[in-house]
């Protein structure tokens, strides 16, 4: 291997810092929405994933959590554990309702649950209860980290004073956070009487797909989701808010960073063209010259990708303490997912500085 | 004993298309034999760079032929041109042109890396050739921290440690003080002689001439005069 390309990037440490800087400006850009969105899908699907049902219940037309506003009828769980297969239906009912603390407004996904419910708990409790007594609440940690609250302390939600009683985690959405209430309470509140968003019903021993059939041809105007179906319902819902911004985002960073490699390679051809030229007149092919361009490229992508990965380590370190609502996981598959992206586009943006490399006439060796 | 040529130029002319075309040679014959040590001499404007362009396939004439190492030039096309150099031509300029960021070993091992010759053995024959040109002592530094003279034997090793059949030298003393550049050409060309390459000296310093086996005086795009060593004074 000719290590010129190489040897060009590190002898001009400004350049190759500066396009490096930029790069890595790039990776964090794209890496840290990436990192965010799937906080916000961990957020949100732990919950679902960890609630204990097989199959989700709900009026037709509500076909995931976030977005679910029509209610079932009391009777409706009569109904569904009459259903052969059915073993437990736990109501659930949500609503998202604005929480007041210390001055500061924030809107909360409020679950409501009942006393006994064995479904539709939090699952992961840092500190306190995961069951929410009469006049208590179930908040998400980051949502208390942001807020200043602790255990023990009140928040007013929807005008009434509850007392926290329990820290959740994996209960962050990004935009809001889940939280956990009676049941009864949430009722009271919404002004209703008995009704729920969705049951939560367990099965046994028939596949949860055969019974959700069986639900949907049993009551008219209720659907049923296996927790499969519903857990990608749910992310759909995500999904359509955020990528297309994420998308665009990612493509903005690419070709920020495509362009910060094509300038550094390009000036680095223009200067060192009578090398180049050399380089031809002395035997090299195309594919010598071409690798030349590369090598800076991909060196200065490499250095920027790394530095900007361990930007981001640091970041997801320092984020529950400044912005604890924002849930960044820097996933592995991501960190080489933007490695790959960062060797690609540098690549890419090389390209035409390197046409030109190979394109330069031997002649030129001969000029003064 | 029939002498075989390396170089030759039949009738050639050379045509710089502009505003004003530029008549860069103009019917220019030669031959040069093969193993020789030839200069051709002329002052600035005279064509010799052109005339050194053309005999190494970076460039090909307005009309006339082109034959070098028994290769037909004007018949080839790019690719094959680039695969003659790559095989047949050394190179040494005025200007050194040795790349900065390598040290001396490395300008000289890289000739042979880019013809695909293993990292090892490229530095092994690099080696062996500095220190015939007097550099063993040098092989570790960078061009910004050698002499004149040592840059051009650096440039020497580069153009000869592919071991070419034709060497061209376009003013290779011309950087040079007259006893560093009387240096330089002595040991290219004892060095090129020793394995056997022919090589082909432009320059507009007459007393280049005293090193030649055969001297052609370049005027104004034409040959206006041709020696052989026996008539060299």
């Amino acid at each position: 291997m000719i290590s010129v390309g190489f040897r060009y990037a590190l002898r001009e440490r400004t350049r190759f810092a500066l396009t490096a800087s930029g790069l890595a400006c790039a990776v964090v850009l794209t890496v840290f929405l990436a990192g965010v969105y799937r906080g916000a899908v961990h957020g949100s699907l732990s919950y679902i994933e960890h609630a204990d049902a097989d199959v989700w219940v709900g009026r037709s037309g509500s076909w995931n959590l976030m977005r679910a506003s029509a209610l079932l009828s009391g009777a409706a769980r009569e109904q569904v554990l009459a259903i052969e297969g059915v073993q437990s239906a736990e109501p659930i009912l949500s609503a998202l309702l604005p929480a007041e603390v210390n001055g500061e407004r924030r809107t909360l996904l409020v679950i409501g649950i009942d006393e006994s419910a064995a479904a539709g708990r939090p699952r992961l409790v840092e500190q306190g209860t995961g069951l929410p007594g009469p006049g208590e609440i179930v908040i998400d940690r980051a949502f208390a980290r942001r807020v200043g609250l602790a255990l023990e302390e009140d928040l007013e939600l929807a005008g009434r004073r509850l007392r926290v009683t329990g820290l959740s985690r994996e209960t962050n959405l990004l935009v809001t956070q889940y939280a956990f209430v009676r049941r009864g309470e949430l009722l009271e509140m919404l002004g209703l009487v008995d009704q729920a968003t969705f049951l939560l019903v367990r099965t046994d021993p028939e596949p949860a797909t055969e019974i959700a059939g069986r639900i949907e041809r049993a009551i008219p105007q209720v659907a049923a989701y296996d927790r499969a179906t519903f857990l990608a319902n749910n992310r759909e819902e995500i999904e359509a808010g955020f990528l297309p911004v994420l998308w665009a985002i990612a493509m903005f960073g690419l070709a920020v960073g495509g362009s910060v490699v094509a300038l550094m390679t390009y000036a680095a051809v223009l200067e060192k063209r009578g090398d180049f030229a050399t380089l031809a007149a002395i035997g090299a092919g195309t594919g010598v010259r071409f690798l030349v361009v590369m090598q800076q490229a991909l060196l200065a992508a490499l250095a920027g990708a790394l530095a900007g990965l361990a930007l981001l380590v640091a970041l997801q370190r320092l984020l529950p303490t400044v912005v604890p609502e924002i849930e960044f996981r820097l996933e592995l598959w991501i960190a080489a997912a933007a490695l790959a992206g960062s060797l690609a586009m540098a690549a890419l943006g090389a390209l035409f500085p390197a046409r030109l490399a190979t394109r330069l006439p031997p002649l030129e060796a001969l000029r003064r | 004993m029939k002498m075989t040529s390396a170089l030759r130029f039949e009738a050639v002319h050379k045509v710089y298309q502009g505003a004003v075309p530029v008549h860069a040679l103009s019917g220019v014959s030669l031959n040069v034999e093969s193993g020789a040590f030839a200069v051709i001499e002329g002052p600035s404007g005279s064509g010799k760079t052109t005339l050194l362009a053309l005999a190494g396939g970076l460039e090909r004439p307005t009309a006339g032929r082109v034959q070098a190492v028994g290769v037909e030039l004007t018949a080839l096309g790019e690719r094959r041109l680039a695969a003659f150099r790559r095989a047949e031509v050394g190179f040494v300029f005025q200007d050194f042109k040795l790349i900065d960021v390598l040290t001396a070993l490395e300008n000289v091992a890289i000739a042979l890396q880019i013809r695909g010759q293993r990292r090892s053995v490229a530095r092994a024959k690099s080696l062996e050739l500095l220190a015939r040109l007097g550099l063993a002592g040098r092989t570790s530094a960078r061009p910004a921290t050698l002499s004149g003279g040592e840059k051009q034997r650096v440039a020497i090793a580069r153009a000869l440690v592919t071991e070419p059949a034709l060497v061209l030298a376009d003013e290779p003393t011309a950087n040079l003080d007259w006893a560093t550049g009387e240096q330089v050409v002595e040991l290219l060309r004892v060095v090129a002689g020793e394995r056997g390459a022919t090589v082909v000296v432009v320059s507009h310093d007459p007393r280049l001439a005293r090193y030649a086996d055969q001297v052609m005086q370049l005027v104004d795009g034409r040959i206006v005069a041709a020696h052989a060593k026996e008539a060299v004074a």
